[in-house]
């Protein structure tokens, strides 16, 4: 009887494994991105520092500036998240000031491609 | 607000053209050397070319300090005198370069910077009667700049006092306005028109004063920073590169 249960168990597990694993191809529910707005970023030949910084960083993925919309966001690589203190610090570095973030349940591209049609 | 009009060139048109920009101005300012702004970002390279047809100069610095970077700067200046005589000046020098102060405002940014340097210039020969004179000795210069910029505007200055042994006097004010055609993408080349004003001050015994007034173009590509220009005495050219 407890065979049998522990069998149950272990398949029930692995349907819900299955179940939750993301189908090739499929939008990733929350990639973890990070919007900040920034201020003081009015050129690419200055804010290219910002760009420079984040990149270095182990945790950084995708990454998008947009100067007209004065905001930065970060998307971490699969598996990894993005710490908003660490990479505050890293903008400020570049000397610049951010003034607010807000976590996006969106990938970069999808908010590039959102902003291009503004 | 992001609205970006039409432009006029395709983005890899704007690309060649201004890598062929490019090209021309940096064998330009190998020709005749160059000078151009301040510092980079925190742990970051900057090179800078300026080439005017009185002056020209070449520097590096290294931001070791967000708002220190040390380098070295060389600089070669021509001061007109009297009967068509002029004396040429060359120095090479270590430089110090300091962001008194940054104001990061939600649409703009403005500086305050402070750039010294200083080392050795010699004259290096000339035209008419004042070519016969050589000599070497020490210098020292200070400058203090100014800029405000938004994605759209520009307006920066500059005045710069060089000292040296034989009573030598290089006296520079810059000041230069102007506006980006268009708010371009962060990946995108960035152009822009401006109007710098520019008044010198030589050495006693050289033409006192000289004023230019010149119009450029400006390009602004990541890290590629490009102005050139003409006024009445023959072009100019500008480029920054930071790493």
């Amino acid at each position: 009887m407890k065979k049998i249960l522990s069998a149950f168990a272990l398949a029930a597990a692995g349907f819900a494994a299955q179940a939750q694993a993301p189908v090739p191809g499929a939008a990733v529910a929350n990639p973890g991105t990070v919007q900040f707005s920034v201020n003081g970023m009015v050129c690419a030949f200055c804010a290219q520092g910002i760009e420079k910084r984040l990149t270095k960083m182990p945790e950084t993925g995708p990454l998008y500036i947009n100067l007209s919309q004065k905001v930065v966001a970060v998307q971490p690589k699969a598996g990894m998240s993005i710490d908003v203190a660490k990479v505050t610090a890293q903008i400020i570095e570049a000397g610049y000031e951010v003034t607010a973030s807000q976590p996006l349940a969106k990938t970069v591209a999808s908010i590039r491609a959102e902003m291009k049609k503004k | 607000m992001n609205s970006t009009p039409p432009r006029t060139l395709g983005a890899r048109a704007s690309r060649t053209v201004f890598a062929w920009l490019l090209a021309a101005g940096t064998l330009t300012a190998l020709h005749h050397p160059a000078s151009a702004l301040p510092m980079g970002h925190y742990e970051s390279w900057m090179l800078m070319l300026d080439s005017t047809p009185s002056t020209r100069s070449l520097g590096v610095n290294y931001a070791i300090r967000q708002t220190w970077a040390p380098g070295a700067t060389l600089r070669r200046w021509e001061e007109p005198a009297a009967h068509g005589a002029s004396l040429v000046r060359e120095s090479a020098g270590l430089s110090l370069t300091h962001r008194l102060h940054r104001w990061n405002l939600p649409h703009a940014q403005a500086n305050l910077w402070l750039v010294g340097d200083a080392g050795q210039v010699r004259r290096a020969g000339g035209h008419g009667r004042t070519a016969a004179e050589t000599g070497v000795g020490g210098y020292g210069a200070l400058a203090f700049m100014a800029d405000y910029e938004t994605t759209r505007v520009y307006v920066g200055g500059s005045v710069k006092t060089l000292r040296g042994e034989g009573r030598l006097r290089h006296d520079l004010a810059r000041l230069r306005t102007g506006f980006s055609f268009w708010e371009a993408e962060y990946e995108g080349i960035q152009p822009w028109f401006l109007v710098e004003a520019e008044n010198t001050r030589y050495s006693p015994g050289s033409m006192r004063e000289d004023s230019l007034l010149t119009p450029m173009l400006r390009f602004i590509h990541r890290r590629w920073f490009v102005e050139v220009g003409v006024n009445r005495e023959g072009g100019m050219f500008n480029l920054m590169f930071s790493h």
